[in-house]
């Protein structure tokens, strides 16, 4: 995965993750934890929800309440994408 | 047992989008029946409605909130405000009320966007759908709206639904349990599919909504929410409330006899038990805001079962049906019409039954056709009868009062 690849997946997940809330997309790092931005659990699931259509990766439900910042959402996606990618060529 | 009053009104429906305008709608008679512009109507036969109009959402919720709510929970939320605002101070002494809301069904239209993706979209269901769905929500966003920490739950009992809340509500009250309640109903079912399962049993109207009118030809759906604030007399009145009318009595029926067809004595039974639980004679009602659906059936048995109730008073009581301007809004028909029959006591007049136009014999009482009548009025009944047989009427009385709020 390039850089810029990796940049890419990062812009689109904290469009998602942002949705519609009122919160400027560049003040968000991958420390930003998930509740300060007012994502609650309700909220959680219906990110998760919009990443699975947006990414076509199924997110296991044990993951799904252990994502507490925008980078462990960055890295369990990645780690999707990745092993899907691995599956994929052999 | 304490005397049951009513201090805030709210509502909208396909005639207005709050009281003032409904006020102002029921007193020119004007229709909210049109052709239908929230639904598809290519594969409908009948292609009319009474819907909200002119509703902008985004105006009352902001955008994460409004992922949360049906339709039918907006419309609960924006009429509870309304009530509560109207009623004043409602909560200087206690946030401990009562929320006890009907519904028919709950969120129908989050219901079907998430069948149709589900079995003809992508085969996914969002996971909002549970808490947009259950027909409680309504009734919890209204806590949560407010911040009300006292019961809270919702009432089903189809087109009665409404009716049924109020009642239960005004015990509460009546009992002490709470010191005021904020009740009524709530319903959003213009969905495709709801439509055609309407259509399938052949009782929507493909013109208008003519109840006791003899070329009646059947019921036009409706939506909207009506919430009042019940307070006990003491607390409105220790908080200096102004008071728009007093709720006497509640009787509820079963016809135990069949799913759809109503029955003449389940009806009368109802009626008779609201009489009796607000310590009044049959002589005493002024006015009955009909059920009036407008189909064949119900309005031909509603005039029999008043007629067995009040024997030669009928012929002296009006009765009016507002569901042919605001149509059958389900299970928030008894509350978008309880706030009909306050203002009419409240603002000296009788809200007409429209679209009126021939006689027919087995529907011959005063229906204040096609036009509202300026009178003073002292008692008056709101009749709710739902599918299945399930009856509720409430009986109101005229309070006292300066010169009216304007509500205009």
């Amino acid at each position: 995965m390039t850089d810029n690849q990796t940049k890419q997946i990062e812009e689109r997940l904290i469009r998602i993750i942002i949705g519609s809330r009122k919160i400027d997309p560049t003040s968000v790092t991958s420390d930003t934890s998930l509740g300060k931005l007012g994502v609650e659990s309700l909220d959680a699931v219906a990110i998760v929800f919009d990443i699975e259509a947006e990414f076509k990766v199924t997110i296991p439900d044990s993951e799904v309440y252990q994502l507490k910042t925008v980078g462990d959402v960055f890295t369990t996606v990645t780690q999707l994408l990745q092993a899907q990618k691995g599956s994929e060529n052999p | 047992m304490k005397r049951v009053v009513v201090t805030g009104l709210g509502c909208l429906c396909a005639l207005g989008n709050n009281v003032p305008q409904y006020l102002e709608s029921l007193i020119a008679g004007r229709s909210g029946i049109g052709p239908l512009a929230t639904l598809p109507t290519d594969g409908l036969r009948i292609k009319i409605g009474a819907e909200v109009k002119q509703y902008d959402p985004t105006a009352f919720f902001d955008a994460p909130h409004l992922e949360l709510l049906d339709r039918n929970a907006q419309f609960a939320v924006l009429a509870a405000r309304e009530a509560v605002a109207d009623a004043e101070e409602l909560f200087s002494s206690t946030f401990e009320g009562a929320v006890i809301l009907g519904a028919s069904i709950g969120g129908k239209i989050s219901d079907d966007m998430a069948s149709d993706r589900l079995y003809c979209g992508d085969g996914r269901v969002h996971p909002h759908t549970i808490v947009r769905v259950m027909a409680s929500a309504a009734v919890s966003h209204i806590t949560m709206d407010l911040g009300i920490t006292g019961p809270a739950f919702s009432v089903t009992s189809a087109c009665s639904s409404s009716n049924h809340a109020i009642g239960e509500a005004m015990r509460l009250v009546r009992a002490g349990v709470v010191p005021w309640a904020v009740t009524g109903g709530t319903d959003a079912c213009f969905t495709y599919g709801l439509h055609k399962a309407w259509e399938a049993m052949r009782i929507l109207a493909p013109d208008t909504c003519r109840p006791f009118s003899a070329d009646r030809r059947g019921l036009v759906l409706g939506e909207g929410a009506g919430v009042v604030v019940l307070e006990s007399l003491e607390h409105a009145q220790a908080r200096g409330a102004s008071i728009y009318a007093e709720v006497i009595g509640y009787g509820a029926s079963s016809d135990a006899g069949h799913i759809t067809h109503p029955s003449v004595t389940g009806a009368a039974q109802a009626m008779r038990m609201a009489l009796r639980d607000g310590g009044i004679a049959p002589e005493d009602v002024d006015y009955i805001n009909a059920h009036g659906t407008g189909t064949p059936t119900n309005d031909v048995t509603e005039t029999r079962a008043i007629k067995e109730v009040f024997g030669e008073h009928a012929n002296r009581l009006a009765i009016s049906s507002t569901k042919s301007m605001h149509g059958h809004a389900l299970g928030a028909a008894g509350g978008i019409e309880l706030v009909a029959t306050i203002l009419a006591l409240y603002h000296d007049f009788l809200p007409p039954t429209m679209n009126y136009t021939a006689l027919d014999p087995g529907c011959d009482l005063d229906y204040v056709p096609n036009k509202a009548r300026e009178q003073q009025i002292n008692v008056a009944l709101s009749n709710s009868f739902a599918f299945g047989g399930l009856n509720a009427v409430l009986a109101v009385r005229r309070w006292p009062h300066a010169p009216p709020r304007s509500n205009l």
